[in-house]
């Protein structure tokens, strides 16, 4: 079962797209897909007209008193179920805190599914936090959407600073450029520059597109309404790219 | 509704109408909400094992073709997986040259090393349908399929964490009184057609004697069915489909073997000696190609246990062994496409049946049914057969093991090993006149000392292979000093395996040849 989450320190950078479009098409690949809506505003559960509601929230499914597998939702494409989000997820790093192992917990939590899903895609809440440390153990690849911009550049030092600092095991971390304009200088200049110069960063851009907030009027992912609109392809290629084993990027560092 | 789903036959509608056939139709529509889905032509070619392995582990595989689109689906039901193939599948073919996936890695356990053959041939019309909740979320996806060979058949596959609303939608479906719920896939329909049944056929040891059973009868019975092994394994071992059809093969052609020598007084005279020559030469003609097939199974076991040698070094001979397979396989098709093979297929077929009683079996004069009558001509019944064959077996099993000692010549240890074959295939044939109390563990414990003698006999095989092929290689170019410094190691480990299987088949056995067992033995032979 390999794990990939999406994951930004930023909120606002698209997230929850990427990771719906990701466990759409690996399910649309034939792997048997789970989506894990960790982020409490539930938008990729309601985006799959699923309620967002765990028995029990966070405590019951942390404590076990509620099976992950009997949380599971079937979305209406097949080969992707959901796990979806709960209000009171704006809680689990209290939770995780409350519990024993607290950095392993998530990946507890999904180790009796292994039989079940081929992948898995975690959607979560923009933060460095608990939560964050059991991603980061959990899950086999971080991906990173990366708004082409400076500020986002040094988050994204950051994020990687801090998953070199944690304990092992760690993700590889990868990231590529989300929400880019073309028609702005800086956006060209970085989409164009950067991936050659520095590891970890792919060259797959996913352009600013309209057809994104189609998703939440369809509820369902862009390959599913707009096949052959650019930002469908752009989330084929990054799929293809991460699907077939992501390069392990450890040192993010910029050369020249 | 179960995990996997609810089937039914719809009653006959026109395919423009209503999908779902009016009277389901109105009856779901009164609750939920109906989405139209696609509708696409598919042409199936169902694929199983030889011996339904799938068929046993409650699965159904379709090889897909439509829309230019080639696939795999696993199913049925909610646990149905799609693995899309970038490039068509020439069938038969094994599990590992499928493309890689999670369908294959499924498949892996099930279907092992034996090749999927297709098993029928169907073209369907599929009419995928979207039953929705008030929050217009799926809650079960319908299929409505037609085909020639069947009714039209619904599918109701209950979406994960949806059960309550699907049982609903179901019970609904069953309530209309023209639906005849149950499962009747294509495959059953086009099974049925050609005369198939899933399952295959029970084999020999599934025949069921009576005590009271003429001897010759019933062991001219079980060999028809031996036969019928040997001939069903041909087609499979000639084209080489996978490794296990020759095995299968062997196996009837050696049980016959056993059953000629230690029953064949109970067949009318001469019978036995005439045809027990010609099954050694059908014996000995599949032997070369089935012990190249055993040591490359077992190849990657093999060289996975080499310490100095790389397994990289060993690809040369690997290739060398596989190049020499393709020569035995060319030989040993043409000894089964031979005159000889077909003349005694049938004659040994005529000779059986004329040996079958036409009042279904009974000894011609009846007596006590399980008293060992046994006279000149040998026993008079089946009963009797039985059970002075399975206490000459366990005699002889037990007077040859005595012999046994960690160096014992290897040769007293392949004779034990056939003795106890032979043991085997007595409680395995004449199984039905056993009782099974008796039987079972025999034959559960007889197996795992046969492991050990297995194991011996096959690490002293391949360590010959190893050699013989050494000295050939020597004078081919591609052999490197890396390549014989591997095959020397792969010997000396070989012999460690032997052994270590030498130790544990003389503690084997001296837990199998117990009072215990002798006990069961006398159970199983005693008068009732």
């Amino acid at each position: 079962m390999r794990i990939f989450a999406t994951y930004s320190i930023k909120g606002g950078t698209g997230k929850t797209s990427t990771a719906v479009n990701l466990a759409y098409l690996a399910s649309r690949a034939g792997d048997r897909t789970l989506l894990w809506d960790l982020d409490p505003q539930a938008a990729a559960t309601f985006l799959f007209r699923i309620k967002p509601r765990v028995k029990g929230g966070a405590k019951a499914l942390v404590n076990r008193a509620t099976s992950a597998a009997d949380a599971i939702k079937g979305t209406d494409f097949e080969g992707l179920d959901l796990l979806p989000a709960d209000f009171t997820y704006r809680n689990l790093d209290l939770v995780f805190d409350r519990a024993k192992r607290s950095r392993e917990r998530l990946g507890r939590l999904l180790a009796p599914l292994a039989g079940e899903y081929d992948t898995v895609v975690l959607d979560c809440p923009p933060s460095v936090s608990l939560v964050s440390e059991n991603v980061l153990r959990a899950a086999n690849t971080l991906v990173v959407p990366l708004i082409p911009t400076t500020l986002s550049l040094r988050t994204f030092d950051q994020l990687t600073e801090f998953v070199q600092r944690s304990e092992p095991p760690r993700p590889a971390v990868v990231a590529f450029f989300s929400m880019v304009d073309r028609r702005k200088r800086l956006h060209r200049d970085l989409v164009e520059g950067l991936p050659g110069r520095r590891t970890g960063i792919l060259p797959v851009s996913v352009p600013a597109a309209a057809v994104v907030e189609r998703m939440a009027v369809e509820r369902a992912p862009v390959p599913v309404f707009a096949a052959r609109s650019p930002l469908a392809r752009s989330y084929e290629s990054l799929w293809e790219t991460i699907s077939q084993g992501p390069p392990a990027v450890s040192e993010c560092s910029l050369e020249g | 509704m179960s995990e996997t789903g609810f089937e039914c036959a719809l009653p006959e509608v026109a395919a423009d109408d209503d999908p779902l056939g009016g009277a389901v139709g109105a009856a779901v529509r009164s609750r939920f909400h109906v989405t139209d889905g696609p509708v696409r032509t598919v042409d199936r070619v169902w694929l199983d094992t030889f011996d339904w392995r799938l068929h046993a582990a409650g699965l159904r595989l379709a090889y897909t073709v439509g829309d230019g689109a080639h696939s795999l689906v696993l199913g049925p039901g909610a646990g149905e997986s799609v693995q899309r193939l970038s490039a068509p599948v020439h069938w038969p073919s094994l599990v590992e040259d499928l493309p890689e996936g999670p369908l294959r890695e499924r498949l892996r356990p099930v279907a092992g090393i034996r090749a999927l053959l297709p098993i029928a041939d169907t073209r369907s019309t599929i009419h995928e349908l979207r039953i929705l909740n008030a929050e217009e979320k799926t809650v079960v996806r319908a299929r409505v399929e037609r085909s020639a060979s069947s009714p039209p058949r619904l599918s109701l596959v209950p979406v994960r964490g949806y059960a309550r609303q699907a049982e609903r939608v179901a019970t609904l479906v069953a309530a209309v009184p023209e639906v005849a719920p149950g499962s009747g896939s294509d495959l059953d329909a086009a099974l049925a057609t050609a005369g198939r049944r899933p399952g295959g056929e029970a084999g020999p040891t599934a025949i069921q004697l009576r005590p009271g059973q003429g001897s010759a009868d019933a062991l001219a019975r079980l060999l028809l069915g031996l036969l019928d092994v040997v001939e069903a394994n041909v087609p499979g071992t000639i084209a080489d489909w996978d490794t296990e059809f020759l095995h299968d093969l062997r196996v009837a052609v050696r049980r016959t073997r056993s059953a000629l020598k230690l029953a064949g007084d109970a067949l009318p005279e001469g019978v036995a000696k005439r045809f027990a020559p010609e099954f050694k030469w059908l014996g000995d003609l599949t032997t070369p190609m089935r012990d190249l097939d055993t040591l490359l199974l077992d190849f990657d076991q093999l060289t996975g246990e080499l310490v100095e040698a790389d397994a990289a070094d060993l690809d040369a001979f690997r290739a060398h062994l596989q190049r020499h397979r393709a020569g035995e396989r060319r030989r040993l098709v043409r000894g089964l496409r031979s005159a000889r093979f077909g003349k005694l297929a049938r004659a040994w077929r005529a000779e059986l049946t004329e040996m079958l009683s036409p009042s279904a079996g009974e000894a011609p004069e009846s007596g006590p049914a399980n008293a060992e009558i046994t006279s000149d001509d040998g026993p008079a019944n089946a009963a009797a057969l039985a059970a002075t064959r399975l206490r000459r077996a366990w005699r002889r099993v037990v007077r040859l093991g005595a012999s046994i000692a960690v160096d014992a010549p290897p040769q007293t240890l392949h004779d034990l090993r056939k003795r106890c074959k032979e043991l085997r295939y007595v409680l395995e044939l004449f199984g039905s006149l056993y009782p099974a109390g008796a039987r079972r563990p025999l034959v559960k414990e007889l197996k795992v000392l046969q492991d050990c003698l297995g194991a011996f006999q096959d690490a002293e095989v391949h360590r010959d292979v190893v050699r013989l092929h050494a000295v050939a290689m020597m004078d081919a170019p591609a052999a490197s000093a890396a390549t014989m410094l591997a095959m020397g190691e792969l010997v000396a480990r070989l012999g460690r395996r032997q052994r270590r299987a030498a130790r544990e088949s003389v503690t084997r056995f001296e837990r199998f040849a117990t009072p215990r067992n002798e006990r069961r033995i006398a159970i199983a032979t005693e008068t009732p």
